[in-house]
């Protein structure tokens, strides 16, 4: 229940956003601090997400693995995919 | 913010079909990047304590990938739902800017244009819009039609693609490593983003305090984690646009009005 309230809620909150200038304050430029901090917002939110998300000694290989393949390929895709051999092969290991 | 590429370029035909197909054969290479995400998300609800059908229906009704990741993995982990809300909602700040880019295109669009067609606004429609519209100057329907034709391809693939990802997630044993695709996918969509001091330093904030943010009350960790990062961020541009000399500052500034 909770879980829907809260899907309903940010699902509402963004409409809000995507129509807000093409109905209610059309004609307005965008805030200057929107510009200054959006750019900011997503590799943070990101960052913060990352260290909680990773649970024991294999996925640690398999994120480095996938942070070092993403620095030199800039592509999620192959950093993914790199990424779950190293989980597969660090599990036979460290088991 | 908008770019245009060579060769994407439609021939003007007056007539929407061919500038609806000419946006879904654009929408299509898209699909690459938009996949593995939305399967990632699927994942991620099927890994969590959230309730498969609510995971799944973040997509028709949130429909912007990263919020929904917050919302999964912020509400797997026991956050206030107000706080859920709010740091879901600051994620999705950027679809002001969509919206505010849209707004000439759409305004005098009629109410379709006005409330309906902006729920499929994010990240991808909007970079393929933006092109659709410049390519278009002048001619709002062969736009809208382009609009559309890519719309109609990237919003059931992400659809289909979380719910694939629900349903292969719930039935795949933990040693495949399933649930190390969501740090991986979360790192590997930082790194080229940090490219500039300010945001290296904003990362690097947030992490820190995302790290020791458990030990922060009410689960308000990851908000502040993220609160943190950005005022970091912004501190540090400040600091830098500070150190440079004001000439070279104008010059920044006219370029940027250019291509405003």
């Amino acid at each position: 229940m909770t879980a829907w309230l809260v899907v309903l809620a940010v699902g509402a909150g963004s409409y809000v956003m995507r129509t807000a200038f093409v109905v209610a304050l059309a004609g307005r430029p965008t805030p200057v601090w929107i510009t200054r901090v959006s750019r900011f917002v997503l590799p943070s939110a990101f960052a913060s997400l990352v260290a909680g998300a990773v649970h024991g000694a294999p996925a640690t290989v398999a994120v480095g693995v996938a942070g070092v393949v993403a620095f030199r390929t800039r592509s999620t895709v192959t950093a993914l995919a790199a990424g779950l051999p190293a989980f597969w092969i660090a599990q036979g290991f460290l088991r | 913010m908008s770019r245009r590429r060579d060769g994407e370029t439609v021939t003007t035909t007056g007539t929407a079909k061919p500038a609806a197909l000419a946006g879904a054969r654009v929408a299509v290479p898209w699909i690459a990047g938009l996949a593995p995400y939305g399967f990632v998300i699927g994942v991620t609800v099927a890994s969590s304590s959230m309730p498969a059908l609510a995971g799944w229906a973040s997509s028709p009704l949130i429909f912007a990938g990263s919020a929904q990741l917050v919302v999964i993995t912020l509400l797997d982990r026991g956050v206030a739902p107000a706080v859920v809300v709010a740091t879901a909602l600051v994620v999705n700040l950027r679809l002001l800017f969509y919206s505010a880019a849209m707004a000439p295109h759409w305004r005098g669009g009629g109410w379709r244009w006005r409330l309906l067609v902006p729920i499929t606004l994010v990240d991808p429609t909007f970079a393929v819009g933006v092109d659709g519209y410049e390519a278009h100057d002048g001619d709002p329907a062969t736009g809208h039609a382009y609009y559309l034709g890519a719309a109609a391809v990237m919003g059931p693939t992400w659809l289909l693609t979380t719910a694939a990802g629900i349903v292969v997630g719930a039935g795949v044993p933990a040693s495949l490593g399933l649930g190390a695709v969501v740090p991986m996918f979360l790192l590997a969509e930082i790194i080229p983003r940090a490219v500039d001091s300010p945001t290296i330093i904003a990362v690097i904030v947030a992490a820190i305090i995302g790290v020791g943010g458990s030990r922060i009350p009410a689960h308000l960790g990851t908000g502040v984690a993220i609160a943190a990062g950005i005022a970091a961020g912004v501190a540090t541009e400040h600091m830098v646009s500070r150190r440079t000399s004001t000439t070279r500052v104008d010059a920044v500034q006219r370029c940027g009005a250019e291509a405003a």
